[in-house]
């Protein structure tokens, strides 16, 4: 069995000033992978996360990547406006903050064609389906398609989110604490909808959180990042189970007995 | 024809923020292990036999030596990729821990329709084959559609395995199966248990019960002699 390296990163460092954000990181991504990157606020989870995406330039290193067409790219040294094309339609970014990545005064469907429209879907009708089955997808209600997101939950808008950016079909998808803000009661069933979604489709995705059941269930492998550096990295329950490195035994010996 | 094979595997913990304390729990484990075999590891407890089967699974990291699983290739998880061992998992090798560990909410029939959904096996005729599963194991219709977090111990246990017995795989590897059920039950996963060495697959259990052992195990694998000298 061969699956394919989707991404290869290399030395990547980025310095804010003399400040190091992240520093000689080193991975490879295989297709179908998920991959979480834990460490504590300022640990250089995010800054990684953004320099990988694409939303920020890394002070050095190197990201190849390798999508299902055109070949190994030098993705770093793309021309300005081939990354954007390629951030648009190939990569999917999921914030946070729904609001982030929502615009909350078109409605629901209108999110989602929005982003279809970047890969050159026209046909109204189809945007039309598209949007509901990806709504129906992630447990919304699809007769809501025509509302605006600034009347839903938030569980409600992080689910149209992950419709919008699932819906486009991307390569990659960058997620940033994608349960962060949300209740208790309402993650597991997103963690549900987000695990079931990936069985499905076989996406790529790269996972930013400080939760570490978060990882152990939705990741496949992980990166322990510590002062910018990673530390750790391995299989999600080999490093959570049977952590080597002396802060990684403190971080999972650190969670609260519920 | 062998299947798991184990080269020099020893097993250290150093627990970093204590002291630096240096567990040394099993040193030169060599050892080899047949399709179709049925071990029982035993030992005393706390002598390190789920330590054993974590690392068969690729849960615990070896501090050195070799676990080499032969599938279609040979594959040493040890040092494989990440992928390569979720693949294995998928595939060949199954684990029913001690303690069932799921999301929240998510309902009993689903979790053990997820294994054959993982191995593309998930047909029109799965809910049948899971229904009479949970059957099997005397989990009650009207919990189906309930997370088994609320079940009592014995019943998360049957929910646990049921969802690696519903699937296809060469190797299981089982802590501790029978250990909070009842008579009844106990018999019943014996029977599941056989019927699955019936098709060849490898097992490698972890039970006390000396009647069991004597019912199902084609061999025992002693782990007192893999304990390090210094300890």
């Amino acid at each position: 069995m061969n699956i394919k390296k989707i991404m290869h990163v290399e030395n990547l460092t980025h310095f804010y000033g003399n400040q190091i954000g992240c520093k000689g990181i080193n991975f490879d991504l295989y297709k179908g992978e998920i991959l979480g990157i834990v460490g504590e606020s300022g640990s250089g989870k995010s800054t990684l996360l953004k320099c990988l995406s694409g939303e920020i330039s890394p002070s050095a290193g190197k990201i190849n990547i390798s999508l299902d067409q055109g070949g190994v790219k030098d993705f770093l040294s793309l021309p300005e406006q081939e990354k954007r094309q390629l951030m648009r339609s190939m990569w999917g970014i999921v914030h946070q903050n729904p609001r982030d990545g929502l615009n909350l005064r078109i409605s629901a469907g209108g999110n989602i064609a929005e982003r279809l429209l970047n890969v050159s879907e026209k046909n109204y009708s189809h945007l039309r389906n598209t949007g509901k089955y990806w709504m129906e997808k992630t447990e919304m209600d699809s007769d809501r398609i025509d509302e605006f997101p600034i009347g839903f939950s938030g569980g409600m808008q992080q689910r149209l989110q992950i419709s919008k950016i699932l819906s486009s079909n991307p390569q990659i998808v960058f997620m940033d604490e994608p349960t962060g803000g949300l209740d208790v009661s309402v993650q597991a069933k997103i963690l549900d909808t987000i695990k079931s979604i990936v069985r499905d489709i076989n996406v790529t995705m790269i996972i930013v959180t400080h939760d570490l059941a978060v990882v152990r269930f939705l990741t496949d492998k992980l990166l322990v990042m510590k002062d910018g550096i990673v530390v750790e990295t391995g299989l999600t329950d080999r490093v959570l189970d049977d952590p080597q490195h002396s802060y990684t035994q403190l971080l999972t010996s650190s969670i609260l007995q519920v | 024809m062998k299947i798991i094979e184990l080269k020099n595997v020893n097993k250290k913990f150093i627990l970093h923020n204590q002291k630096g304390t240096v567990l040394n729990v099993l040193k030169n484990i060599n050892l080899e292990i047949k399709t179709g075999e049925c071990i029982a590891l035993v030992g005393k407890s706390g002598i390190g036999k789920s330590t054993f089967l974590k690392m068969l699974y690729g849960n615990y990291l070896p501090s050195s030596g070799e676990i080499n699983i032969y599938n279609n290739n040979k594959i040493n998880i040890v040092n494989s990729l990440e992928h390569q061992i979720i693949n294995l998992r998928k595939y060949f090798i199954g684990y029913v821990s001690q303690f069932l560990r799921v999301l929240p909410r998510v309902p009993t029939i689903e979790i053990v329709s997820d294994t054959l959904k993982q191995q593309s096996l998930f047909d029109e005729h799965s809910l049948i084959k899971i229904k009479k599963l949970l059957s099997e194991l005397n989990i009650q219709e009207s919990m189906w559609n309930l997370s088994p977090l609320t079940f009592s111990g014995g019943e998360q246990q049957r929910v646990n395995l049921a969802k690696t017995l519903i699937g296809n795989y060469s190797i299981l590897l089982l802590d501790e199966p029978t250990a909070s059920l009842d008579d009844m039950n106990k018999s019943i996963v014996i029977d599941m248990i056989k019927s699955k060495l019936k098709k060849n697959v490898t097992i490698i259990v972890i039970v006390h019960d000396n009647k069991i052992r004597n019912e199902i195990c084609t061999r025992e694998i002693n782990l007192e002699k893999y304990i390090p000298n210094d300890n």
